[in-house]
């Protein structure tokens, strides 16, 4: 009896062995495979000769700078206003709140109409600056609207969520000593959550850069002024299927390092809430 | 000389009391937990403003709601040293007693003799370039100390500085804060939950409940029937 008990045992061990297996290979095949296709698809010699097509080269320099802009645009002004926003009680701070989070959810292309809508040629606010000579949709501003309008709410949900933690008798410390308000924020507050503030600017960047619907919608699909990466990769796929593996590649090793340095950034992060 | 006279309405119930504090004297606030003895620290600090009455720090008015008086927390030049002692984590020993003197605008030279100084009064000499997040519990408590007393304040308040330490940080922190207070002629604030901190480091003491003095005194006068003597003598 004993014998037969302790086999049936080991045959349901094994049988979760196998099943914990199985699963976890399904899941990491249903992710990798795709990534792994792209690298068969091509040759290096194929990849580096796509490198040097003057559309890869414009739509790389393009995505770069744009998302460059972008982050330093979000960095510049959520910073504050998320530290803003996490001390403070206001009438409306859940609506605030809830928009924050919208751009998430919202599907990119509602976020290009919306955004055409507001600020087009005939938009309820970019009439106005289209009377000014300062046309927005369908210019490279309009992709770095769109970008921040959708990529910014990872760096303001991720700022927000570590002021709100943020122990703040460290701020009274430093307040008691004699800092004043800003230098308690540069001196104490941001060193201490900037592994954390880091993180959310790469993932920032990394939605800026692989940003496609809102872009195609607000911003248009014009070589050198509006068409980036995902946008390149999209008319690759139409015209010429080698840029468009180029591209793909391109922006999945960005992926990766982006990847790489959050995992990085928040290594050693050492809670202080 | 502190004296405090102020009113505040908090959640529970209204935060009112009056008391003063002698240069080189040692006042301890105990209470049970909730009745507001850090609201009270806080209010002295400027962290918190109070609805009415007078805070008056050696003749100088730090806040008086009625005339709009309220000395911002960083002018009020007092030492406040937190529960958990709050030492910048992101900082070395050095920097963390530095900050304040730097703060205020203080020459490297100055800067850089106050921190030595303080490093050797507290025995902090093999641990003045160790990062503050690597210290232990009495460790910190005693760069908090330095770091307070850096800025010569006029006022000293520890919140509870006693109540993660062995006995051994315990009687060294005590010993430091009685000397400190001692030489500065400072009035000093110690809230603590333990009678015995009374005892050993108190000239006086102030038991609050529910926001208002329950007692107050030498340490020798305490009643054994006040709040927290009773809830201390229950406990086993």
């Amino acid at each position: 009896m004993r014998s037969s008990g302790s086999l049936s045992e080991k045959y349901r061990r094994t049988l979760t062995y196998i099943g914990a297996a199985v699963l976890v290979l399904s899941v990491t095949l249903y992710l990798a495979l795709p990534i792994v296709a792209l690298f068969f698809r091509t040759t290096p010699e194929l990849f580096f000769s796509s490198l040097s097509n003057p559309q890869v080269i414009s739509a790389l320099w393009l995505s770069l700078t744009t998302s460059v802009i972008s982050l330093i645009i979000v960095i510049l002004v959520g910073t504050p206003f998320a530290y803003v926003h996490s001390r403070s009680l206001y009438p409306g701070k859940v609506i605030v709140d809830t928009l924050i989070d919208l751009p998430l959810v919202l599907p990119p292309a509602v976020a290009g109409f919306a955004l055409l809508v507001l600020y087009g040629r005939m938009g309820l606010l970019g009439q106005y600056f289209n009377m000014m000579g300062i046309p927005i949709a369908f210019t490279t501003l309009a992709v770095i609207m769109a970008q921040i309008f959708v990529a910014s709410p990872f760096y303001l949900r991720q700022a927000k969520s570590l002021f709100e933690q943020f122990d703040q008798n460290y701020e009274y410390t430093a307040r008691t000593l004699g800092a004043s308000p800003v230098r308690t924020f540069l001196t104490i507050t941001l060193p201490l959550t900037a592994g954390g503030l880091v993180s959310g600017a790469v993932m920032t960047f990394g939605r800026a850069l692989g940003e496609f619907g809102a872009t195609i919608m607000f911003a248009g699909n014009m070589p050198g002024v509006t068409q980036t990466m995902p946008l390149a990769v999209y008319i690759g796929m139409e015209s010429n299927f080698a840029m468009g593996l180029t591209i793909s590649i391109l922006l999945v090793i960005i992926s990766f390092a982006i990847m790489i340095i959050v995992r990085l950034a928040t290594r050693n992060e050492v809670s202080h809430a | 000389m502190l004296d405090a006279v102020f009113q505040r309405k908090l959640r529970d119930f209204d935060l009112d009391l009056t008391f003063s504090v002698r240069p080189g004297e040692i006042l301890v606030l105990m209470g049970s937990n909730g009745s507001g003895k850090s609201t009270t620290l806080n209010t002295l600090a400027g962290l918190v403003s109070p609805d009415a009455g007078c805070i008056r720090l050696n003749g100088t008015t730090l806040s008086e709601p009625l005339k709009g008086i309220h000395v911002p927390i960083e002018d009020r030049r007092i030492g406040y040293v937190f529960q958990n002692a709050a030492v910048f984590p992101h900082l070395s020993v050095s920097e963390n007693i530095a900050y304040g003197l730097r703060a205020r605008g203080l020459p490297r030279a100055e800067v850089a003799e106050c921190v030595g100084n303080l490093i050797r009064r507290m025995n902090l000499d093999e641990l003045s370039t160790v990062k503050a997040s690597r210290l232990s519990g009495g460790q910190k408590q005693r760069v908090a100390l330095a770091r307070a007393i850096a800025i010569h304040p006029s006022l000293l308040m520890m919140d509870e500085p006693f109540s993660s330490l062995d006995l051994e940080s315990t009687r060294a922190v005590k010993q430091l804060t009685r000397t400190v207070v001692d030489e500065m002629q400072i009035p000093c604030i110690i809230v603590t939950h333990r009678v015995a901190d009374c005892h050993e480091v108190g000239d006086n003491v102030l038991v609050i409940s529910s926001g208002k003095k329950e007692w107050g005194g030498s340490p020798c006068d305490m009643p054994g029937n006040c709040t927290v003597c009773r809830c201390q003598s229950d406990s086993p």
